[in-house]
């Protein structure tokens, strides 16, 4: 059962084919609205709000709606500041000879919703090949991107991370990613599959590239079930979209999957998705994925990242388990155990650091 | 770069810091510029919108559509 409120949930399927909505007769009152604002911006649901708002789905006083179109305006003009910014970036790539994809976000706002107003985002991913891996971090460098956390040892992101965040002095976040998340299930992907065919969108006039439809649909199934321990709604909303959009080749969209031994990961996608929104509709897949019965292992490594308690140790167990050669996990363990004396030794030099500035604040 | 709200259209252009806001008749003008089409066109287009003739909304049009290329949000294209 989701923990997100029904109205909430409503916002968020909105425009759904087949969804169940919970919409009052009347317009909510203050305490209530303002709830359901907090949670809108917070999930990034302001461009969906808009839409119910305007389509009298949710009725609303005059200053509702005032404060709704504010609060759509306010993320729009963030994700065009985000989109200016990828069109540089992509084109500093592209000179250096940096092969990247747009993975989320503003891909999947032009390609896969009727409006790109109403799949709002936070921050710009990219994606690129692991072997340009290093020198995409060394363009984004080069172009005033800081890294936020440090590399465990050289090759390490090449070989076995998710990617990398940066951010601008002005606060824009870049994710280069090089496979979709960290652990058992993103170390099983396939990474040549990626970038065997691709969708194109224009940005800026400027064609660039994005995942095609049934990988990018398989991103939003890790994203929606394995991308947060609490489950946002706009991944499970880009599930639905996808997949109700009749668009997809779901025989490869079941061949990509079972390569990548990412069938619980789509499951748990699917089923949530189709809960949440109580969406009427059954698909092949919804179908597929009602039925499917995880088996113990698979279980635990989804546990990995599902557990509350659950932390980097686990997940690097876990993706132990995934690496497939003896040698790989030695490399694994290795540039591991270097990382973490190193983090230790950062942090007790971070100690002292703040320890001295306090003294000279007493003074 | 450019998208739609409650407010009128959001424009951003590529190499400024600017975001434009158009409402009303400009943003109704956006919307039919997303075909291309020659100034007798869109002309055309918005007098059909506002049920009015060409002759009365040529003028304001051509200016709104100088401000748009000097903003760099539209280009114009052919001869």
């Amino acid at each position: 059962m989701s923990v997100h409120p029904p109205l909430l949930r409503s916002v968020a399927a909105h425009g759904l084919p087949g969804a169940s909505s919970a919409w009052p007769e009347l317009a909510l009152d203050d305490a209530a609205w303002h709830r359901l604002l907090s949670g809108v911006r917070a999930q990034r649901l302001s461009g969906l709000l808009a839409a119910a708002v305007a389509s009298g789905a949710l009725p609303v006083t005059a200053a509702q709606e005032e404060e709704a179109a504010s609060a759509h305006f306010e993320a729009v003009c963030g994700n065009l500041l985000i989109e200016a910014s990828a069109v540089h970036l992509l084109a500093r790539l592209e000179e250096a000879g940096v092969h990247a994809r747009v993975l989320k976000g503003s891909a999947v706002a032009h390609l896969d919703y009727p409006d790109p107003s109403l799949r709002l985002f936070a921050d710009l991913d990219l994606v690129v090949p692991s072997e340009q891996f290093g020198d995409a971090v060394a363009t984004l460098a080069a172009a005033g991107h800081h890294r936020l956390s440090a590399e465990p040892r050289p090759g390490f992101d090449r070989r076995f991370s998710k990617g990398a965040s940066f951010c601008t002095d002005e606060g824009l976040e870049v994710d280069l990613h090089r496979t979709f998340v960290m652990g058992p299930f993103g170390l099983r992907i396939r990474l040549e599959d990626l970038w065997e065919s691709c969708s194109t969108f224009e940005l800026g006039g400027r064609t660039v590239e994005a995942l095609d439809s049934e990988v990018r649909f398989l991103h939003a199934c890790f994203h929606a079930a394995l991308g947060d321990k609490v489950a946002r709604l706009v991944p499970q909303r880009d599930v639905a979209q996808m997949l109700l959009s009749g668009r997809l080749d779901l025989a490869r969209v079941h061949d990509l999957m079972t390569a990548w031994q990412a069938e619980p990961v789509v499951a748990r996608a699917v089923t949530m998705t189709w809960s949440t929104f109580g969406l009427a509709d059954i698909t092949a897949l919804s179908d597929w994925a009602r039925r499917f019965r995880a088996t113990p292992r698979q279980d635990a490594d989804l546990d990995v990242y599902l557990d509350p308690e659950g932390g980097y140790a686990e997940m690097s167990i876990a993706a132990l388990r995934a690496l497939p050669s003896l040698r790989q996990r030695a490399a694994f363990v290795y540039a591991l155990a270097f990382f973490a004396r190193r983090s230790t030794a950062t942090s007790r030099w971070r100690r002292a650091a703040q320890a001295a500035r306090r003294t000279v604040g007493v003074r | 770069m450019w998208r739609r709200t409650a407010r009128g259209v959001v424009l951003r252009p590529t190499h400024s810091d600017t975001v434009l806001l158009l409402e009303a008749s400009a943003r109704v003008l956006w919307e039919v510029l997303e075909r291309e089409l020659t100034l007798d066109e869109v002309v055309q287009a918005l007098a059909e919108v506002y049920d009015t003739t060409a002759t009365s909304v040529r003028e304001d049009i051509e200016g709104a559509l100088a401000r748009l290329e000097d903003a760099g949000v539209l280009a114009r294209v052919g001869a």
